[in-house]
């Protein structure tokens, strides 16, 4: 019904948590990871066009649970229109030595047979964490299944003001207060030998 | 309802085009038709309100993440509030029938709040840690409890039931609970609706779904409507209907606005709130319509008591609006508005003629190089629309091409001022400023005028208004000759009016026709009986520009300032000015029209407005309520009816008339019965009693909108202050009862008294008596005068004095026997005599030890002579002999008693004693003191204790 700032689903964010790590000891089928995903996001602002772009996602899909986890250092974008710019990113907006990493962790809320391949559209929802400041969301997502191997599609927006992410009245024409991101990204079949 | 099925007949390609049409014209500016409304200022600056309540009472809660507070239309005040304890960021709202409101939190805490006080609610199962969604009990009497993580839960029989999707609930999150008409409570989530109900006390749970034709499975909100429909709103698939009769979903079409956050579905129109394209309407079987160009998140949606529409958004905080007007904004004053078919509602200004789209909220441009400024319009059937002018006559307009022929009075026309025009589909009647025209209608080129004027018994040719009837005739409002109606060609003039200006009239469509007239008010035509007609004039005194009929009993009257919605029943108008939105009529009569649907369309000064009566019934009065009761001052709460004691008999009372779309034009009118004679008329929100006197009170309490009070309703309050304690009957009976008493026991009292002295006297006298006696006792002489005789020989001086001793022994017996007692110290020297005297006898056979402390001889007494009687006595018993002397000690005991010994040496020659002596020092005693005296006979001595009597 109306928005709740997530705070609840510790049970969920626990078992997101502990699935990869048990999964991987255990040699567990159906657990789908990548640590080279794609996120690109822009700032589509009146008087500047930023752009930035990370190929170090890392990312779980539990298909047994329909579970998913995702986190990015945020150090790791690359681009920017210069390098003072992305300093002002990581140190005045983003406090990336506070919070270092963005995540995502939740379930997907469409069932999927992950044994069928094909393309899905598919919900996520789960608490979507940036700068240390924790929203819950739902986020729509291009999913294609193929044999051992997942890959997702999805463009999002990040409010600024969600994320309590405060920008100097000065550069405001600069920052967009709406953030596009694109994320993709291709997740393999853990194998079972592989330790 | 409206025809929702009609949305299925517009074909998707029609329906993509409709929106590319919305979405032109959802430019800044130009929006079309929209509410007027007002922003209200926040609980707390930089908050937010998540949720929207109206409260029995009236007042309008927003539950915020700081807590629950009330809004009276002016002030905040707080119900229950964040403290360090606890976080009360409210995430439920719902008051039972017993008017208790139920809080819950998402920390999962629910408060109950009744009277001003707040309890929390604590089954012993204890209470969920996710947040609350939703409260609500069900026919049965159970109360559910939505939550958002923890599923569904039911309190039964004072105990706490879960069901989750262990019981086949579809999610544990759940964003909204709903019951439907059979009870059943609907769990909205984001795997589709469970419907929870309880059979036979076992959980039940069927789940809707995608498979069951739901457009999406994420269902944010349930709404029920007045008819039972259940409406859902979903994450992705817009709204749809649940038709409970037919078991199915309708959608409401394609949507494209986003996730829906709150679904408010009126008899008129539903609202829908989003998460981020505002507010957007569904109304009768038009698309989806959004009322501004905005892009933010709505929270939530309420409808009150009043008519009013509230909404909490992301951008605006609170805003209210009424629901019935909404504005049309053109830049010039609009001279005449005509309600044509296909909801297109036309008007004119010194420009131009334009036209409104309903369906779209588009505004056209019809023709704007006319020679002279359109006053009249009126569509015909054929495709037409006429338009009249004062001095060039009319222009007919093919709506089509926009063709336009000119008909003046060289065409037949009967005069080239023509201010009203109307039709019934067969003729079109021109009222005009030299007499009647009429035309028939038709598609054909050939328009031929008939006329009707004085020569064929019009009264004046000086026509303001025609009004077609339904049988060919039509009514005309007349200056100065009232009303005249032509029926077969004929001229019938009504005999009641025949000398009032009228300037416009309105069929109610229930056999009356309300007309409004030049300086003597709005009256009403009762078409019943044939022929006869009867007239009501001057129900409102201010000179109204015109009128429409909104329904038997509510007329709608245009003034330059403000509407009037006025109660033909109750007499009561209800005033839409400035407060919500209406600044300026103009001066212009019969700028106003009514379409089929019952809107009425009036062309002002910079909009067109637009008022649509609502189906729900709707609040004409503020709803007047006593927030508060106190006592010097203090709030007393909820008791009910009320008795104080005399002295807290300075009572005020805090109240308040809601009314939110005018707050500050509420004034009220009180009165304390028992005190007050007449009411007493206020604008403060409190009244205030000082010094009451003891009797019944009843405040009477009734506000009002608009300054007019009659058939208002009352609210009131009883009490009463109690006599003081001492007007009391019992109070009087207890005082008689101890007057009594008390006289009974001063006259018991007295007589025991009187026994007392009388026996104290007797003992006294009986006394005097033993004592004359001893005294005069011949013996007691004898022995005196002996000693005085062996005194004179070898000492006068001694016997001079012994006799003086003597003599002061017999006039202290004088003088002291009628004291009942004297101080200590006199009875010493008293004594002092009597011993001199027998000292003088006795000489060293008798010694005497005073070892009283002289200041207890200074502050206690004795009844006279009492030493010297039981010295007397030890003398009179006692061998007294130099082998044998007798000694007599007289010393305080320290324990109140006065002793008096002597060694114990009896004469053989005992005299037997009377002891009549001792006998009445005794009896003395008894009636002085509680004290008794004592006799203590040892072997050796013989002792006396008689009490110390305290000085008085």
């Amino acid at each position: 019904m109306k928005n709740f700032s997530a705070i609840h689903i510790t049970g969920l964010l626990m078992c997101c948590l502990i699935v990869p790590v048990w999964a991987s000891v255990h040699g567990v089928k159906g657990i789908f990871a990548t640590t080279t995903g794609k996120v690109e996001f822009k700032s589509d602002a009146p008087l500047e066009l930023i752009e930035a772009a990370s190929d170090r996602l890392k990312g779980v899909i539990d298909s047994n649970k329909n579970a998913f986890a995702f986190s990015i250092q945020i150090t790791s974008f690359q681009g920017f229109n210069s390098a003072l710019q992305k300093e002002h990113f990581n140190e005045k907006f983003m406090e990336s030595e506070l919070h270092p990493e963005a995540s995502f962790q939740g379930k997907i809320i469409e069932d999927i047979d992950y044994n069928e391949i094909g393309y899905y559209k598919v919900r996520a929802k789960g608490i979507l964490s940036i700068h240390g400041v924790s929203q819950e969301r739902i986020i729509r997502s291009d999913m294609h299944i193929e044999e051992g191997k997942i890959t997702i599609d999805s463009d999002f927006k990040v409010l600024l003001a969600d994320h309590r992410i405060s920008i100097p009245k000065i550069v405001s024409q600069k920052i967009s207060e709406e953030i596009q991101v694109h994320v993709r990204l291709e997740l393999l079949e853990r194998n079972t030998n592989e330790r | 309802m409206f025809a929702w099925s009609s949305w299925k007949e517009i074909p998707m390609k029609d329906r993509s085009l409709f929106g590319i049409i919305l979405f032109s014209m959802f430019l800044p500016g130009l929006f079309g038709q929209a509410p007027h409304f007002v922003t209200h200022p926040l609980p707390y600056e930089g908050g937010r309100i998540d949720l929207l309540f109206q409260e029995n009472r009236g007042f309008i809660l927003a539950g915020t993440s700081r807590g629950l507070f009330s809004f009276d239309g002016r002030n905040w005040s707080v119900i229950t509030q964040s403290d360090s304890n606890s976080t009360k960021s409210v995430s439920a709202i719902w008051q039972d029938q017993d008017n208790r409101l139920w809080v819950g939190y998402k920390s999962g805490n629910i408060d109950i709040v009744a009277g001003g006080k707040t309890e929390t609610f604590q089954p012993e199962e204890g209470t969920p840690v996710v947040p609350i969604t939703g409260i609500l009990r069900d026919k049965n009497g159970i109360l559910w409890i939505s939550t958002y993580g923890e599923g569904v839960y039911y309190y039964q029989n004072e105990r706490l039931y879960l069901i989750d999707t262990d019981d086949g609930l579809p999610d544990n999150d759940v964003y909204v609970i709903m019951m439907d008409e059979e009870g059943r409570v609907w769990a909205g989530t984001d795997r589709g609706i469970g419907i929870c109900s309880l059979e036979d006390g076992k959980k039940k749970v069927e789940v809707l779904s995608t498979k069951n034709g739901l457009p999406d499975n994420i269902v944010r909100e349930i709404s029920r409507d007045d008819l039972g429909n259940m409406w859902i709103g979903m994450y992705d698939g817009g709204i749809a209907r649940y038709d409970l009769s037919k078991k199915e979903f309708i959608s409401g079409g394609s949507w494209e606005y986003g996730a829906v956050t709150s679904i408010l579905p009126l008899k008129d129109k539903i609202w829908i709130g989003t998460e981020n394209s505002d507010i957007v309407l569904l109304e009768d079987s038009q698309p989806y319509r959004k009322i501004e160009a905005g892009q933010f998140q709505v929270y939530d949606i309420l409808a009150d008591k009043e008519g009013n529409i509230w909404i909490s958004d992301h951008l605006n905080g609170l805003r209210s609006a009424l629901r019935t007007l909404s504005f049309v904004p053109v830049d010039e004053r609009i001279r005449s508005v005509h309600a044509g078919t296909s909801d297109r509602i036309w008007f004119s200004t010194a420009k131009g003629v334009y036209v409104f789209h309903r369906h779209t909220g588009q505004t056209d441009t019809m023709v704007t190089n006319l020679a002279d400024v359109v006053v009249s319009m009126y569509e015909d059937p054929y495709g037409y629309l006429w338009m009249g002018s004062i001095g060039e006559g009319v222009w007919r307009m093919n709506i089509k091409d926009r063709s336009i022929r000119h008909f003046t009075e060289a065409s037949g026309l009967v005069n080239n001022h023509v201010v009203s025009i109307d039709g019934d589909g067969k003729y079109i009647w021109f009222a005009t400023f030299g007499g009647i025209s009429r035309c028939q209608a038709s598609g054909s080129g050939q328009i031929q005028f008939e006329q009707f004027t004085r020569k064929d018994g019009l009264s004046t040719e000086y026509i303001y208004q025609v009004k077609a009837g339904e049988n060919g005739n039509a009514w005309f409002a007349m200056d100065g000759h009232g009303i005249s109606i032509i029926e077969n060609n004929r001229i019938r003039q009504l005999d009641e009016l025949k000398d009032v200006t009228v300037f416009s009239m309105a069929d109610d469509q229930a056999g009356s026709v309300w007309y409004n007239t030049e300086g003597q008010g709005i009256g009403r035509i009762s078409l019943g009986n044939g022929d006869k007609s009867e007239t009501e004039l001057g129900i409102s005194g201010e000179q109204a520009l015109s009128i429409a009929s909104l329904s038997r009993q509510l007329l709608l009257v245009v003034y330059p300032d403000y509407l009037g919605i006025l109660n033909s029943s109750s007499g009561r108008m209800i005033r839409l000015g400035e407060e919500v939105g209406i600044n300026n009529l103009g001066e212009d009569l019969n700028v106003v029209d009514q379409d089929a649907g019952g809107m009425v369309w009036i062309g002002g000064e910079d909009a067109l407005v637009c008022y649509a009566p609502v189906r729900e019934s709707i609040l004409s009065t503020p709803l007047t309520c006593i927030t508060s009761v106190n006592i010097y001052l203090e709030n007393i709460g909820d008791e009910d009816p009320m008795e104080l004691p005399y002295d807290r008999n300075h009572l005020s009372f805090n109240y308040t008339g809601l009314w939110y779309q005018a707050p500050l034009g509420v004034s009220y009118q009180h009165r304390l019965k028992g005190y007050d004679i007449d009411w007493v008329d206020s604008r403060n929100d409190q009244a205030i009693y000082p010094n009451l006197s003891p009797g019944t009170y009843t405040f009477e309490l009734r506000s009002s909108a608009n300054g007019d009070f009659s058939n208002v309703p009352v609210s009131s309050y009883s009490f009463r202050i109690l006599k003081p304690f001492w007007e009391q009957w019992w109070f009087f009976l207890i005082s008689i009862l101890a007057g009594i008493l008390i006289a009974y026991f001063w006259i018991k009292n007295r007589e025991k008294r009187l026994r007392i002295t009388e026996r104290l006297e007797k003992e006294n006298i009986e006394s005097q008596f033993e004592t004359l006696k001893s005294q005069i006792n011949p013996h007691f002489l004898f022995n005196s005068f002996n000693t005085l005789i062996s005194i004179i020989e070898n000492d006068q001086e001694t016997a001079v004095e012994y006799v003086e001793r003597l003599s002061d022994f017999f006039r202290n017996i004088l003088v002291y026997r009628h004291q009942t007692v004297i101080p200590l110290n006199e009875e010493l020297e008293l004594f002092e005599n009597f011993y001199f005297l027998q000292k003088h006898r006795y000489g060293d056979n008798l010694f005497l030890n005073n070892n009283l402390d002289p200041s207890l001889a200074g502050s206690h007494t004795i009844p006279p002579l009492t030493l010297q009687l039981l010295v007397e006595n030890a003398l009179k018993h006692n061998i007294i002999s130099k082998s044998k002397p007798l000694t007599v000690d007289i010393e305080s005991d320290g324990k109140g008693y006065l002793l008096v010994r002597n060694n114990l040496q009896k004469r053989r020659d005992e005299v037997p004693s009377t002891q009549v002596g001792l006998q009445n020092i005794i009896n003395r005693y008894r009636l002085l003191s509680d004290m008794e005296v004592r006799i203590e006979i040892t072997r050796t001595h013989f002792q006396v204790y008689v009490p110390l009597l305290k000085k008085e």
